[in-house]
């Protein structure tokens, strides 16, 4: 399984389109000058939103290269190919999660405002924004192919575009933060659920044969 | 002992619009076994069901001995598909590093042996490769974790004939090991003439023949005579036949036979490709 995690990985790394990569730079720069002290966690959120597009972008690379023919002549099981997958998109959470330390950083010292809260919520959004995108599209790509999973894509955006409009009205804020760890731990606690079972359904959906 | 890589029975297939029907054959150890026949007669079908990427509805399919749905069993498999399935992005040491950690017998010595041989930049990315590039990367990364069986589906199709000659050359070394076997299917019946050691011609999802290579080449003829000397001719002594402008031509499975039975007639050697044609195209007997 190492040989495909490393495969997972470096595909997404190295398909990474610097066009876009320009275009995120500049709404993050834009986020982290405009939003104030929300600045870095919006910017947080607009990273993890790109992993897991970016993430999705890689695995179609897999049905360009009719990948998938190859790897079932590989020595490796159904579960392993499938896992593969989810392990290597954990492993992305590390640049997102590296992008908010520094996205909020820099927000903290332009703006004086230290606030923790911020920092930790936007870690969260970091980290779980990524995994649900894919946990929700890699069993729609298992079993209908990546043109669903990119159909979905695009209205996951919606929902986490009006997260953000919340996070940007400070009284929503505020309110939200007096109980921000139950949010978190149901949260948590939901995407963990959702990434287990959204594994479970891309193997069988991957084992399939015609 | 078993002395057959992959033995197949029965095996039966149905799509909407083919079937598999009930074919059967074996890949001896130490042998080369050309797969032929036209495009949708069923190679790539019968290749994808032994490699159990689609499921068989019936009949039997052992590889080295147990069942081939066994995913230890893909260990000493070395398969190449008609086109590069690697992603442009790699480049040759990116895919080494892939799948050194998913073959366990992966012999990092061998696959620069071979990129040598060939020539191969390690650090450009796939997407630069020519196509020959890319079959030869995929031929190495076939042959790189020793297997003991060789699955080509299609692979010199499309290559020139100086990079197929290479290719076809590195398959004779690697039969030098009497444990492994090549399974090779091809439109291109020239390089199936040149190195194999049977020949299996598979039309419409049946089976037509299992023949030594040698006993095609050298006992099949083709006749060539008018429509009268062809009427004389008896049924039972050609296998198919054909009506050209000038003459009328038949495939005979014992030329010399026929040419003992017949004292003025024409006998030409019959190449692979003329026994497919024949078999495929030609009015049967």
């Amino acid at each position: 399984m190492r040989g495909l995690i490393y495969k997972e990985f470096s595909v997404f790394y190295k398909s990474i389109d610097k066009k876009r990569m320009i275009f995120i730079a500049g709404i993050i720069a834009l986020l982290l000058y405009k939003v104030g002290i929300y600045g870095g966690l919006l910017a947080s959120v607009m990273l993890a939103m790109s992993i897991g597009i970016q993430n999705i972008m890689s695995f179609a690379s897999d049905d360009n290269a009719h990948w998938k023919k190859y790897q079932m002549a590989l020595p490796v099981s159904d579960f392993s190919v499938v896992a593969s997958k989810y392990i290597a998109v954990v492993l992305t959470l590390g640049i997102s999660l590296s992008g908010s330390i520094i996205f909020n950083f820099f927000t903290s010292i332009i703006f004086n405002n230290f606030d923790f809260t911020i920092w930790g919520i936007s870690a969260f959004a970091a980290v779980i924004i990524p995994l649900i995108w894919t946990g929700l599209c890699l069993p729609l790509i298992y079993w209908f192919g990546i043109q669903s999973a990119q159909t979905l894509g695009l209205f996951l955006v919606i929902p986490i575009f009006y997260i953000i409009k919340y996070f940007e009205d400070e009284a929503g804020f505020s309110v939200m933060a007096g109980s921000i760890s139950s949010y978190i731990l149901f949260a948590g606690t939901v995407t963990i659920i959702v990434y287990v079972i959204s594994l479970i359904i891309s193997v069988m959906g991957y084992a399939q044969k015609i | 002992m078993d002395c057959n890589n992959i033995l197949v029975r029965n095996l039966y297939k149905k799509f909407d619009s083919f079937v598999l029907d009930n074919i059967s054959f074996k890949i001896p150890k130490g042998r080369i076994v050309g797969f032929i026949g036209e495009n949708g007669a069923g190679k790539s079908t019968t290749i994808n069901l032994i490699l159990n990427e689609i499921k068989k509805d019936g009949g039997e399919i052992q590889v080295f001995g147990t069942d081939h749905t066994k995913y230890s069993v893909k260990e000493d498999i070395g398969v190449v598909f008609d086109e590069c399935n690697f992603h442009d992005v790699f480049t040759a040491d990116n895919i080494e590093k892939i799948l050194s950690r998913v073959y366990k017998s992966w012999d990092s010595t061998l696959y620069h042996q071979y990129m040598e041989r060939f020539k191969l930049p390690h650090n450009k990315q796939l997407g630069s490769f020519s196509k020959g590039m890319k079959m030869k990367l995929s031929i190495i990364c076939a042959m790189a974790h020793r297997p003991k069986l060789l699955i080509l589906d299609e692979a010199t199709t499309g290559l020139d004939p100086v990079v197929r000659d290479e290719i076809l050359d590195l398959f004779l070394e690697f039969i030098q090991n009497e444990e492994h076997s090549v399974f090779f299917s091809s439109h291109i019946t020239s390089d199936i003439q040149k190195i194999a050691d049977y020949v299996i011609l598979i039309h419409k999802g049946r089976i037509i023949f299992e023949e030594q290579k040698d006993n095609l080449i050298y006992n099949y003829g083709i006749v060539k005579c008018g429509r009268e000397k062809f009427a004389s001719i008896d049924t039972d002594d050609y296998i198919a036949h054909r009506i050209t402008n000038v003459s009328t031509e038949c495939l005979v499975r014992d030329k010399e036979a026929v040419k003992r039975k017949y004292k003025d007639i024409v006998i030409d050697r019959a190449t692979l490709e003329d026994i497919m044609l024949f078999y495929i195209k030609g009015g049967t007997a």
